[in-house]
């Protein structure tokens, strides 16, 4: 398999599940303030938090096989004028660096709330810029399959649905993390998950059929669009076609499993402390599943005219 | 990159160095060592582009093989090493007084010279052994280097052996060295110009006389153009002759199965047409003629010029003894001797009109009709063809027919007008060259081949194999044919029947072959010798057209271990014992030499002659050759720089050249080349001389037969129309990639032009066949797979696969993967010994095995990979 | 004086030879895969039944040309709009080039190009297309692919020049609309 073809399928998305995990992390944080106290949350999202960036600079740093001279990249700054992608970096440095400073006041800084509120709110900003500067990117009057605002929809609903089945994933590692280092954080920990579950299964089926929905209006689009676009179309039905299904397949799989699991926490038939593989299958799934959608994205644009 | 390291570690071994070979291959693109340097930063490419400017120099350098053109073409040497090349800029471009620009596989030339599967030194096949060892590993053995030396013992020997066990017609083909020592069989038959080669000579004289030169083809007001398409098969200027026409005025109308390149540009009209049908339909416009002429109120034909200048056309106007059944007229309106319409049966019947054609030839009757009033009403015409259409069986009338209808409407002798071939280098412009050579000068005499036996070329591979041939009418002989010789022609590969063709090399005791690259012929033999290009040698002059005169000069020494064919031939002259040693010939360079300073020039009263160049002791000097010196119209060493004079030319120049004008003012006085003096509708000598031939009995007139293998042939029952096994009608276009055989390994080439099989959706619909797919194509003879490309371009039942892909014979499939025209052509001898390329009948088929890479991304024959 | 170099483009002349882009691989040592210079054949039309006699098919409005393409030296060059490095560049008489010192590889260019102009070098790692042979023009030489056309369909000048000359037309299909980047081009159309 060619690598390169994969960087950009991987770099987007793993950024994309990085702004989604952590626009949801900042959004419980802010609901679990309430209830369980600032502190006491911090410290359950600082191991989140951390796989987050990791994921991030893994991330940027894959992009970088994408080159063919990785170690010029930084002149990809040089364009902020007009490049997209200029500033799809620029951006992405920043949501990178804030998440590093957030990081560290949440991991050595006491207090200051506020400005710990403040600065996850300018990361997730920064998060989304990435992500609204990633789409524009493919927004090119040459490319008819990229260029509708479906583009920036899909990635936005990428973006949420992988926040949403990533979250649990995360909290079940911290959780286990924290047994092992016998601090004991699980009633938080189980308590959110309690909590949560069923709003985020459900919110993942919404998600998914928004999804659907969009794909829907891309095929549509496609149809009736320009000779190219009509090859793109051609691409995805005669060649991509077992592609397309099996993405949509792992969709609906991990979809229904994070239902099902959803349900069985609720009817108590499972423990939240079995739950880590079932909420890791059905992150894996969908990120199989959208890195395939991405990897599809991608390999179906075709120029117009010549 | 494998193919990297054995080259230089074989290049050691050579006078070459490492250094000078990496410098040519990266010279060709795509290795980063040059393109880095020319290929960097904005800096680096304009120090880059200063130093080319001051470095190098600029060669006039050959474009030869047998592609219709000759073109202008420069090398730009530096340090040994050609880093581009170029077209012509010797001076100013106008549409009266043009360069001669060249073609994309002109352009690509130095890929060729110097790609990494030249042939560097002799060599044999590994199994071999006198006598052949394992014959059936022809094609597929491995190759071992040997030395010149010993390469030439080998072949001397074998030759010895081989003439005197079997006898003086033993050897198929060979060189003056073979013919002298024993002699070699020859083949014949045309393969170029069909049946116009046998036909045009006896009906009206000569082929090369039909045509007015490019500046009268201007005053055209209809050029017809019929299977000929000078944008692919006469590259270079004569589309561009043929554009100014058009915008001078002249409309076009192209008579051909396939909206060709030329069409694309010129076609004001497209008369699609089936292959191998032409005489019917031009039976069929000479009865519109005929039946609608109204000498007062609807002229159509030439009366004038008929009854002067031609014979056979009616029955009055018949050669003594002739029966009188054998007249144009009568067999074209149907008639018997007494005028009455011909019952069935007879031999004039039925009347060749319109519908009668149309069933055969696929034009609608109406488009007939109109087509032949607009050419007799139009004034003037010129009739032109490519001979594509007398390339078909049983075709020995199709220009007998062309040129009836050329004469009844009058295009003969009048400006503006003109007939017959427009292809190869007749293209466009005809006329006698305004400049020309002198004579070589050379010393020897060439020495006869003893061998008087001559097969013909839908014979040959079968005589190897059944050890027979036809030697007269109803007449077959014995013959035991134990060795071929390739050499400067690709036999193999241009002529029918090559599946045969590879059974047979596997049969006899010795192979050789001589070429530039491990084209077909070399690939079946045990000997392969490497031959130097024309830019490693000296003696390269040529007339591109009339109007100009090349002397190109030698790029580069010889490559690698490379040697001319003439020295290769007295080498083996030598140890045959044919040749005395101490008498050599003159060198190259002072034959070429010699020529120049014997070069003249019309003046520009269009009579006198004039000196081209003017040589000083101190040129002779400078060039080192002998000569004495004299004046003329440009100092030597300027032309030799330039390597090119050109007349200039323009409107209203005593240059112009108008084809037969005096014989049709006074054709006794002026009488053409045939028995009679006139135009042949009724030939007597063709007839008598085919017949002689042994194949065919046919009649002095333009008789309308049904080609072997033509369309009448895709029918199991014509009658009733129903399809046979080969529903499909095949033919074989010249195609922009190659010059026949030549340039097909070119890489850049096989990217620019990919060997697709050409068919209309309509054919590939009913076959379940997409645009792209993978097909399979079979004849009589066996299957070829390609990549199918569907195009409106071509007429529904007809196929085209262009013509002359190296095979890729696939001993396990079975099956020729290159798309070779002629693995699928089948040897038919008819009429006059002719190949019959353009009819062949085919099934299709979708090909469900793998698909087949691009060709630009095969591996280049390379037949030593380690040293 | 602003100043826009453009290519001219007869449609009309060209028999889709390809001797423009051999010309334009030979000159600049492109490997296969690369052609700053392309040629496609375009057409259209089909068959149908003879309308009086229906076992006759006919050719119904068939037609076939060639464009030969590179870079358009666009007007609105979205190659380097979309260059996040800087890396391509229009000069002051309107080519627009690469400076590989500066490319990336990331082949955003590619993307953007509505021509398929820019064509990434594998071996040399950097993006590469037509440089309107810049080093022949400073040396007052015409570019490769213009001398190389046998049916003199290719030509050079200023764009405001070529307009004056030969109208206004910048787009034929199967070219994409001019809209999108203002090609400097101008074209006669075939028929
Ligand atoms: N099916 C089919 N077959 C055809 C045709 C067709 O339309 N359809 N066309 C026919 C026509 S018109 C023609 S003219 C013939 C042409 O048939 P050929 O003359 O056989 O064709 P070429 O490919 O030109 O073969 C020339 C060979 O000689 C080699 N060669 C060139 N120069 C030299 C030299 O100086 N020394 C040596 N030793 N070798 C040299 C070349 O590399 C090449 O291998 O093909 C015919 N064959
Ligand atoms: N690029 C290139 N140029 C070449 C050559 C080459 O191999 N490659 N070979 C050179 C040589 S030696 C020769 S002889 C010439 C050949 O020159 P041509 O004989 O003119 O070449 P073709 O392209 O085979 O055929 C010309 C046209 O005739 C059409 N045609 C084929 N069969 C028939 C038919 O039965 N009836 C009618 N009406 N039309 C038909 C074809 O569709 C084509 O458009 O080309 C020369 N030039
Ligand atoms: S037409 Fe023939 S001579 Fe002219 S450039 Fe092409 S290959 Fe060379
Ligand atoms: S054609 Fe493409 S590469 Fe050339 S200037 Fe226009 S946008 Fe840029
Ligand atoms: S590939 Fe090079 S030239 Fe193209 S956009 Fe990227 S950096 Fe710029
Ligand atoms: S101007 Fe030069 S670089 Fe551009 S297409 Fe023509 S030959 Fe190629
Ligand atoms: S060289 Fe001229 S005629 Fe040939 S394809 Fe290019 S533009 Fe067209
Ligand atoms: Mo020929």
């Amino acid at each position: 398999m060619n690598i390169r073809e994969w960087t950009l399928p991987i770099y987007t998305i793993l950024t994309q599940l990085s702004v989604g995990t952590l626009f949801l992390i900042w959004v419980i944080r802010a609901l679990g303030r309430m209830k369980w106290g600032a502190e006491k949350v911090d410290q359950s999202i600082k191991i989140p938090l951390f796989i987050i960036l990791t994921t991030i600079i893994f991330a940027i740093g894959f992009a970088h096989f994408h080159l063919s001279r990785p170690y010029l990249s930084f002149l990809a700054l040089r364009n902020l004028q007009s490049s997209w992608l200029s500033r799809e970096l620029l951006a992405n440095l920043l949501y990178i660096i804030s998440v590093i400073i957030l990081l560290y006041i949440l991991w050595f800084v006491k207090g200051h709330q506020r400005l710990k509120t403040i600065l996850g709110w300018m990361a997730v900003l920064f998060g989304f810029a990435t992500d609204y500067c990633m789409s524009r990117i493919y927004l090119l009057p040459s490319q008819p399959a990229w260029n509708t605002l479906l583009t920036p929809i899909s990635f936005l609903l990428t973006t949420f649905l992988l926040g949403v089945v990533t979250i649990p994933v995360l909290m079940m590692m911290d959780l286990i993390f924290k047994r092992s280092q016998e601090q004991d954080n699980q009633a938080l920990h189980a308590q959110f998950i309690e909590a949560s579950l069923g709003w985020l299964a459900a919110a993942a089926s919404f998600l998914c059929i928004l999804m659907v929905i969009v794909i829907s209006f891309q095929i549509g689009a496609l149809f009736s669009g320009s000779t190219a676009a009509q090859t793109s179309l051609r691409l995805l039905t005669d060649i991509y076609e077992p592609l397309v299904l099996l993405r949509l397949v792992l969709l609906f799989v991990a979809v229904g499993w994070y239902v099902a699991t959803a349900l069985q926490l609720r009817q108590k038939k499972v423990s939240v402390g079995k739950l880590l593989p079932h909420v890791f299958a059905v992150c894996l799934l969908v990120m199989v599943a959208e890195i395939l959608g991405r990897f599809l994205f991608y390999a179906i644009h075709v120029r117009i005219g010549i | 990159m494998t193919e990297k390291n054995f080259l230089t570690k074989a290049l050691t071994k050579t006078a070459l160095t490492r250094r000078s070979f990496l410098k040519w291959s990266a010279a060709l693109g795509g290795t980063a060592a040059l393109a880095g340097g020319l290929g960097y930063g904005l800096k680096a490419v304009e120090a880059a582009a200063e130093q080319a400017a001051n470095e190098g120099k600029w060669v006039p350098a050959a474009c030869w093989g047998n592609c219709g053109g000759r073109c202008y073409n420069a090398a730009y040497v530096v340090d040994g090493v050609v880093t581009r090349q170029k077209t012509d800029d010797t001076h100013p471009d106008s549409p009266d007084f043009p360069q001669q620009r060249g073609c994309a596989r002109g352009r690509a030339q130095r890929h060729r010279v110097f790609g990494a599967d030249r042939i560097k030194y002799p060599m044999k096949r590994a199994h071999w052994e006198p006598g052949g060892g394992d014959k059936s590993l022809r094609g597929r053995d491995e190759w071992v280097r040997i030395t010149w030396d010993e390469a030439l013992d080998i072949v001397a020997s074998e030759i010895k052996r081989i003439s005197e066990t079997y006898g003086p017609n033993s050897i198929l083909w060979g060189t003056e060295a073979v013919g002298a020592y024993c002699g070699y069989i020859n083949t014949w038959g045309s393969t170029s110009s069909g049946t116009w080669a046998y036909t045009a000579p006896r009906v009206f004289g000569s082929q090369s006389t039909m045509g007015n030169d490019r500046l009268d083809m201007r005053n055209s007001k209809l050029i017809v153009m019929w299977s000929t398409d000078p944008t692919v098969c006469s590259a270079g200027s004569p589309a561009y002759h043929y554009l100014l026409s058009k915008r001078a005025g002249a409309k076009f109308i192209f008579v051909d199965p396939f909206y060709n390149w030329s069409a694309q540009v010129l076609a004001d009209e497209w008369i699609p047409i089936r292959p191998g049908t032409d005489t019917a339909m031009l039976l069929a416009m000479g009865y519109v003629l005929i039946s609608e002429d109204d000498p007062e109120n609807n002229p159509l034909i030439d009366w004038d010029f008929v009854n002067r200048c031609t014979i056979g056309f009616d029955k009055n106007n018949l050669p003594d003894g002739a029966d009188p059944e054998d007249n144009y007229k009568d067999y074209v309106l149907g008639l018997d001797r007494r005028g009455r319409v011909a019952a069935e049966g007879h031999k004039n019947y039925p009347p060749k009109t319109p519908e009668w054609a149309s069933e055969i030839c696929g034009v609608p009757p109406e488009k007939i009709r109109s087509f032949a009033l607009e050419i007799a009403q139009t004034k003037p015409v010129a009739f032109m063809e490519g001979d594509a259409s007398a390339r078909i069986n049983d075709a020995q009338t199709m220009g007998q027919a062309f040129t009836a209808i050329a004469a009844l409407i009058g295009s003969i002798g009048v400006s503006g007008g003109g007939f017959g071939q427009t292809r190869h280098s007749a293209a466009g412009n005809r006329g006698p060259n305004l400049i020309s050579a002198g004579s070589a000068n050379t010393v020897l005499e060439s020495l006869d081949n003893l061998c008087e036996l001559r097969i013909n070329n839908n014979e040959f591979w079968d005589a190897v194999l059944t050890g027979e041939y036809t030697s007269a009418v109803n007449e077959k002989t014995q013959v035991n044919i134990q060795m071929v010789y390739h050499t400067k022609g690709s036999h193999l590969q241009t002529k029918v029947g090559q599946a045969r063709g590879i059974q047979a090399m596997r049969k006899v005791e010795f192979a050789l072959a001589t070429d530039f690259h491990m084209a077909t012929g070399c690939r079946y033999s045990d000997v392969v010798l490497p031959v130097t290009t024309m830019w490693e040698r000296d003696n390269y002059i040529t007339n591109p057209n009339r109007e100009a005169l090349f002397w190109m000069n030698k790029v580069v020494e010889p490559l690698f271990e490379a040697k001319d064919d003439d020295w290769i031939d007295r080498q083996l002259g030598l140890r045959l014992g044919v040749y005395d040693p101490a008498v050599e010939e003159i060198s190259d360079k002072q034959q070429s030499f010699n020529r120049i300073a014997g070069a003249t020039v019309l003046a520009a009263d269009g009579k006198t002659k004039e000196t081209l160049v003017t040589i000083t002791q101190e040129d002779l000097d400078a060039l080192s050759v002998e000569g004495t010196p004299q004046t003329g119209l440009i100092p030597v060493m300027e032309y030799f720089e330039k390597g090119t004079y050109q007349v200039p030319r323009q409107d209203g120049d005593n240059f112009s050249y108008i084809a037969n004008q005096a014989f049709r003012e006074d054709p006794e006085a002026n009488p053409l080349r045939t028995e009679s003096g006139k135009v042949e509708l009724h030939c007597r000598v063709l007839a008598e001389d085919i017949y002689n031939l042994g194949w065919s009995k046919i009649r002095p007139i333009p008789e309308y037969i049904p080609a072997k293998r033509g369309y009448e042939e895709t029918f199991s029952d014509w009658k009733n129309k129903v399809k046979g096994p080969y529903p499909l009608q095949m033919y074989n276009k010249h195609y922009w990639r190659r010059s026949h055989s030549e340039f097909d390994n070119v890489l850049p080439l096989r990217e620019l032009f990919p060997q697709e099989f050409n068919m209309n959706p309509i054919d590939a619909e009913a076959r379940g066949i997409k645009d792209g797919d993978m097909v399979k194509i079979t004849s009589s003879e066996g299957s070829s797979i390609r990549r199918v490309c569907l195009t409106e371009r071509i007429m529904p039942g007809v196929t085209n696969l262009p013509h002359g892909a190296w095979t890729e014979f696939d001993d396990e499939l079975g099956v020729d993967k290159a798309g070779s025209d002629n693995y699928l052509e089948a040897p038919v001898p008819t009429v006059e010994g002719h190949s019959g390329f353009n009819s062949q009948i085919v099934q299709v088929e979708k090909w469900d095995g793998p698909r087949l890479l691009p060709d630009s991304q095969w591996p280049q024959r390379i037949p030593i990979k380690e040293v | 004086m602003a100043k826009q170099l453009a290519f001219y483009f007869d449609a009309s002349a060209c028999t889709g030879c390809k001797a423009c882009a051999m010309a334009c691989k030979d000159k600049n040592n492109l490997p296969v895969g690369i052609n700053w210079r392309k040629v496609f054949d375009y057409g259209g039309g089909g068959w149908i039944q003879h309308p009086a006699h229906p076992e006759f098919m006919i050719p119904n409005n068939v037609f076939v040309y060639s464009t030969s393409t590179a870079c358009m030296h666009c007007e609105k060059p979205l190659c380097a709009e979309a260059c996040p490095a800087k890396a391509i560049f229009k000069r002051d008489d309107g080519v627009v080039l690469i400076d590989k010192d500066l490319c990336i590889g990331c082949r955003y260019c590619e993307w953007a190009c509505p021509y398929g102009a820019p064509q990434f070098n594998e071996e040399l790692g950097v993006m590469t297309k037509c440089d309107f042979c810049q080093d022949y023009l400073a040396q007052g030489q015409n570019p490769a692919c213009v001398d190389q056309c046998p049916q003199r369909a290719l030509g050079f000048g200023e764009l405001d020049e070529l307009r004056q000359m030969y109208g206004n037309i910048n787009a034929i299909e199967p070219l994409p609309s001019s809209d999108i980047s203002h090609p400097a081009i101008v074209i006669t159309p075939h028929k």
